[in-house]
């Protein structure tokens, strides 16, 4: 199959399924605090019914309050593009060199920041100094994950280290020092997609919002743009994770028909299950106090220093 | 285009700054604008000539030598009244020529309005006499091949730049002056005595007689030279702990002034220590080459700390450079100690790297001085919580000012990200087969290169979104419009060169000789290095693709007429511009994540306003950050010196009898001993 | 070890012994018309000792001689003479010792004077190390001089003195100066006495200073 069909598969698939990652964390969180809580895809309706509603923009907003819903959106959108989420090998695979991706993060959260700040409100302030902080300590962990990652398979894109072999997600089994770098970039994927222990997605208290706080102050399709832009997120990594450790299939140049359809219900059924451990970690742990959220990046980025330090040694083995 | 052609270009080029440096000093009015437009058209003509002699493969240019072919009997060299000292370009110096060349016909564009606007603060014709002066001073270090000619040249860039450091004549100036001049000068001792060193002691030593000498110097002089010359060249690049002159001098210098040292200045420090490094030494201990990548890094780390936590945005964009500097320091440290265990690939990329660097931090670090200087020319303040909703009153430059800070945050697809990812994978592909050491070092510089591009990209949007974004806090920031074009056309080219710069990055590499890194047809505009490869221009095609098709869909399914304006959101209260975030507050999570480190101390001072009610008082808040070389290594040193002076002072009796006895003394002295 | 001399030799040996002598005494004098006296000497001795150089074949050396005595002996002292009866300096001047130990000091001065000449010794013969030796000694009993006297004439004549030892030094080890410069020197010691005349006059009528230990401290 042509990587061109490849990607429009991927792109088709992700972006479908992503609302999909929000409903159902909020299922099994509902479910695990005892309530019946809402069907999974009433993200889907929630957003739809968003893009038809009136657009209230801010007067002390600028451009800049326009271009951020794009922006991350945008970034959000790229990730889903180029990383190896349903298929491998597809056209945009060399743009996904994991500097590239860790950049276009970085991108996508100064603008999410930038329009936190724009509408002047002292939430949006207090949100986007968090996140800003939160992402500019994250920046050496995702680097030293992925090098670790990439010394381990030998290639830079990430397309590539995960395509190291025939079936998907054996990465742990032939490299297993690399269990600590997952975890590091597990804890990455926490800290970016605002979840427990560092972010509350669910609440609106000034005490305890970061991402919440900046998005405050949009409506109507902005806001549809924006929620989509974290469900899209919260999907990507989630993805990106579960191809690192679980062997289930994903499609190739090589793959027939049946393959590809067998990939995409492998892909719902990785979603689903990273989404229950979302939940259960949600359900679990308590979110962390910010000024101990120090910890938390310490935490993350001497795993990654140590998994890269594994990977160097195991290399000498 | 011949090399005849060239030569008369650099020439002219040459003599039209000096010339512009003379008209600046005619009491008419008109000689303002004659002065900047005559420097502008040079520097169109040097960056002409050193674009072509960096671009092209086996151009060197020597000056005289163009001019006058050599005659039948050989004597057409050298002009006999320079000491027969020759100056040209080489493809290495006519990269930074270039850089200088294109930067100064923005800045002398720039400087027009700005000098018209300023003319009650500065004397605007000493001001452009001492610029022109100055740039011709980079001219001649660029041009300069031998020691004479270099530290001449050197020494008019420090007097030159000392009094524009004066130029508004505030007590501030004149402090910020005098230690930007005792740093300078002592580096520019230390810089001379490392030459003599390696030229064994003459002072007319061509740069590449001085190559044949060194390999013979004994060990103990060539590690005194290479100290001696790493404090010189650093502490003029703003090496920490030598840096301390940098975030003190460059914001009270005019502002197209500023811009000139940080983008250029500065550069010029690194092209002479990789002159030096690379042109004229056999090889360099391992020591050494550790100790500039330590240096390196402390510098970035610490620069863009102090620039996190700064709220004047001219000292925020110095340890911006600080931290700049610091990335190339590593980088170039890095290359050599590549080259030392063997990594051959990294060394070529990390060298290059650091050039790319240097080339777009003049760009994006002139650009954004630029537009710091219409800010304060509206908001008549340097404190960022004083600005505040010029996006909506500047749209078009403040479109341009995004653009330059995220330039200088390092993000794709503009210009200084691709050499740190050009940097980064380099070191990512070394890593599987170097050597232990070299292993180490490099685990632990991707840590530290991760952490300083983080908070850089943190630097920059505190300084973009408080100076621009929401309400304007205060009313000068309310009453801002649109700068004039004389204004916003230098910063909007600038912008421009570091998109295109960054786009077309593969190919400005290839051509300045990375032909390993990025091929030379424009088909395939790929940089690989270190097993990964970057294509900026498809990277940014795709970026633009998405943004577009986003675009249209939002179009497509929701109505955009559907629209009301209104208040942000306040919970019922009225808000007003002071309840906006400030710097001081966007930044208080890092303040206290680095407690440690950065000490910042927070007093809090209550006066009370009437006797009989302690609660109704006037408070004032004071931040301090104290810096730790300030307390452990300047402060003893000045008082330690200022001890030593009150000892001698002691010899100062007064009695014209004692003094006459001592120098009969040391005459005696000299005549029986020394003779 | 007897060497002979020549008789050109011996003048030129004389002379500088009687030079020597009048630097000597004149630094144990304690009044300025006697100092300012013993200074013209002195000066007189100089250009004895140039003629019977000139006599070994510079004759331009002749012109010099004539020079140090037009300026040397009669212009300067004249000058200074002049300015103090017109300040009324105080024909008495003060010195940090006395008479006797004054001469006991030049004493010192002398056998110093003559250790650095020894030290230059290996490098030249005779009579060109008894001038060394002179010049040194001129040099440096006009510098003691400086040192050990109070008043501001003394500086004055000590520092002329000094002056003198450099010339006699000049003339032994480079033969001639240059013509000139030698005019050139001779105009600026004058200009120089004159300045430090004038300034000492000035001293005298504004503030009644008359004693250097009166200008120790600076003031706005």
């Amino acid at each position: 199959m042509n990587s061109i069909v490849l990607t429009v598969i991927q792109i088709l698939v992700v972006l479908l399924i992503a609302p999909l990652s929000i409903g159902l964390t909020r299922f099994f969180k509902a479910r695990f605090q005892g309530r019946h809580g809402a069907v999974p895809w009433l993200p889907y309706l929630t957003y739809a019914t968003m893009m038809k509603k009136e657009n209230v923009i801010s007067t002390s907003g600028s451009w800049m309050l326009r271009t951020t819903p794009y922006a991350v959106l945008g970034s959000a959108v790229f990730l889903a593009i180029v990383l190896p989420l349903v298929a491998t090998g597809g056209a945009l695979a060399p743009s996904s060199n994991f500097i590239v991706v860790a950049a276009v993060l970085a991108l996508g959260s100064a603008f999410l920041v930038m329009g936190g700040l724009d509408t002047g409100s002292a939430f949006g302030g207090m949100g986007s100094s968090r996140e800003m902080t939160i992402v500019s300590l994250l920046e050496p962990t995702v680097i030293l994950t992925f090098a670790a990652f990439a010394l381990a398979t030998g290639s830079s894109a990430i397309d590539g280290m995960i395509a190291g072999s025939s079936v998907a997600g054996e990465l742990l089994i032939t490299a297993p020092y690399l269990l600590l770098s997952l975890l590091a970039l597990v804890l990455v994927a926490l800290a970016e997609n605002a979840r427990y222990p560092v972010d509350n997605a669910a609440t609106h208290l000034e005490l305890t919002m970061v991402h919440e706080a900046m998005v405050l102050d949009y409506s109507g399709p902005y806001l549809a743009m924006m929620e989509y832009a974290a469900a899209l997120k919260l999907t990507v990594f989630a993805l990106l994770v579960a191809n690192f450790a679980m062997p289930l299939p994903l499609i190739m140049t090589s793959s027939s028909p049946l393959d590809v359809l067998l990939a995409v219900g492998s892909t719902i059924l990785k979603l689903v299950i990273m989404m229950f451990a979302v939940a259960l970690l949600e359900s679990t742990i308590a979110k962390m106090r910010f000024y101990r959220v120090q910890e938390f990046l310490t935490g993350a980025f001497f795993m990654a220093l140590t998994g890269l330090a594994l990977a160097l040694l195991s290399q000498l083995l | 285009m011949s090399l005849t052609t060239l030569a008369i270009a650099l020439v002219i080029s040459v003599v039209g700054t000096f010339a512009a440096g003379l008209v600046a000093l005619w009491p008419d009015p008109r000689a303002h604008r004659a002065s900047n437009i005559i420097l502008a058209v040079s520097a169109a003509f040097g960056a002409v000539v050193g674009i072509y002699v960096a671009t092209g493969s086996n151009v060197s240019l020597i000056v005289p030598e163009a001019l006058y072919p050599v005659a039948a009997d050989g004597s057409a060299h050298a002009w006999p009244m320079f000491y027969g000292m020759v100056f040209g370009l080489d493809r290495f110096s006519a990269i930074f020529f270039s850089i200088l060349s294109v930067v100064t016909v923005l800045v002398a564009v720039y400087a027009i309005p700005y000098l018209e606007h300023y003319a009650a603060s500065y004397n605007v014709r000493s001001v452009n006499a001492l610029t022109a002066l100055f740039i011709f001073g980079m001219q001649g270090v660029l041009l300069s091949t031998n020691i004479f000619g270099f530290m001449t040249f050197w020494e008019i860039i420090s007097i030159a730049s000392f009094f524009l450091v004066l130029a508004d004549g505030t007590e501030a100036s004149r402090k910020a002056g005098f230690l930007y001049l005792i740093i300078t000068h002592i580096g520019a001792g230390a810089i001379m005595s490392g030459l003599f060193l390696l030229s064994g002691g003459a002072l007319l030593s061509d740069f590449s007689v001085i190559a044949l000498v060194t390999p013979e110097l004994p060990e103990v002089t060539f590690s005194i030279a290479l100290g001696l010359l790493l404090f010189g060249f650093g502490s003029k690049a703003g090496l920490v702990p030598f840096h301390v002159w940098l975030p003190e001098a460059h914001p009270q210098a005019p502002t197209h002034v500023s811009a000139l040292m940080s983008g250029v200045m500065l550069k010029i420090a690194v092209y002479g220590f990789l002159r030096v490094l690379l042109f004229m030494l056999p090889g360099v201990p391992m020591w050494f080459v550790l100790t500039i990548v330590v240096l390196g890094v402390i510098s970035a780390i610490v620069g863009v700390l102090y620039a996190v936590l700064e709220r004047d945005i001219k000292r925020l964009l110095a340890y911006s450079s600080i931290e700049n500097l610091g990335l190339i320091f590593t980088m170039i440290g890095v290359g050599l100690l590549a080259g030392q265990e063997g990594s051959v690939d990294l060394t070529q990329a990390a060298l290059y790297a650091a050039l790319f660097l240097a080339a777009s931090h003049a760009i994006f670090k002139t650009g954004l001085f630029l537009s710091s200087g219409v800010i304060i020319a509206a908001v008549h303040s340097r404190r960022l919580e004083a600005m505040g909703g010029l996006a909506q009153r500047m749209p078009m430059f403040s479109v341009a000012v995004c653009v330059l800070a995220l330039s200088a945050a390092a993000m794709p697809p503009f210009a200084p990200f691709m050499a740190e990812w050009t940097f980064l994978q380099a070191v990512v592909g070394a890593l599987t087969e170097a050597t232990p050491m070299l292993k180490v070092a490099l685990v632990v510089i991707l840590a530290a290169v991760g952490f300083v591009a983080g908070l850089a990209l943190f630097a920059m949007v505190k300084m973009f979104a408080i100076a621009f974004l929401a309400k304007p806090r205060t009313d000068e920031a309310a009453a801002a419009v649109e700068p004039k074009p004389g204004f916003l056309i230098p910063i909007v080219v600038l912008a421009f060169i570091s998109l295109i710069l960054g786009l077309f990055s593969p190919l400005v590499l290839n051509k300045i000789g990375a032909v390993d890194l990025a091929p030379a047809d424009l088909g395939t505009q790929v940089i690989s290095t270190g097993g990964g490869g970057l294509a900026p221009l498809s990277l940014f095609l795709v970026i633009a693709g998405i943004s577009l098709a986003l675009f249209l869909l939002r179009r497509l399914l929701s109505d955009v007429k559907f629209e009301r304006s209104y208040q942000t959101w306040d919970c019922g209260q009225p808000t007003t511009p002071r309840m906006e975030y400030t710097a001081t507050a966007f930044s208080a999570p890092i303040r206290f994540f680095f407690r440690f480190f950065l000490r910042a101390q927070k007093v809090v001072t209550a006066t009370p306003l009437t006797p009989n009610n302690p609660w109704v008082a006037s408070r004032t808040m004071s931040l301090l950050v104290s810096q730790v070389w300030y307390d452990r290594l300047y402060a003893p040193i000045g008082s330690g010196v200022t001890r030593l002076a009150g000892l001698v002072g002691r010899l100062q009796n007064g009695s014209i009898q004692f003094y006459i006895s001592l120098i009969l003394l040391a005459l005696l002295v000299t005549l029986i001993v020394a003779l | 070890m007897i060497t002979t001399f020549t008789s050109s030799e011996v003048t030129t040996i004389a002379l500088a012994v009687s030079f020597l002598l009048c630097a000597f005494l004149g630094s144990g004098k304690f009044r300025l018309g006697q100092i300012i006296r013993y200074y013209a000497l002195q000066s007189l001795f100089l250009a004895g000792l140039l003629v019977s150089m000139a006599a070994y074949g510079d004759e331009h050396l002749y012109l010099s001689a004539l020079g140090v005595i037009i300026f040397k002996v009669i212009l300067i002292p004249a000058i200074i003479s002049t300015s103090a009866k017109r300040s009324s300096a105080s024909g008495r001047l003060t010195s940090f010792v006395r008479p006797a130990p004054s001469y006991f000091v030049s004493g010192i001065t002398l056998l110093l004077a003559v250790l650095a000449g020894m030290s230059i010794a290996p490098a030249l013969e005779e009579t060109d190390l008894i001038l060394t030796v002179t010049a040194f000694a001129a040099m440096f009993l006009g510098g003691a001089m400086m040192a050990v006297r109070r008043d501001l004439y003394s500086q004055i004549i000590g520092f002329f003195t000094l002056e003198n030892g450099i010339a006699i030094l000049a003339a032994a080890t480079l033969g001639a100066i240059p013509l000139l410069a030698e005019v050139g020197i001779f105009f600026t010691i004058t200009i120089g006495a004159l300045l430090m005349s004038v300034l000492s006059r000035r001293l005298k009528e504004l503030y009644a200073v008359e004693d250097t230990g009166e200008l120790r401290e600076l003031v706005d």
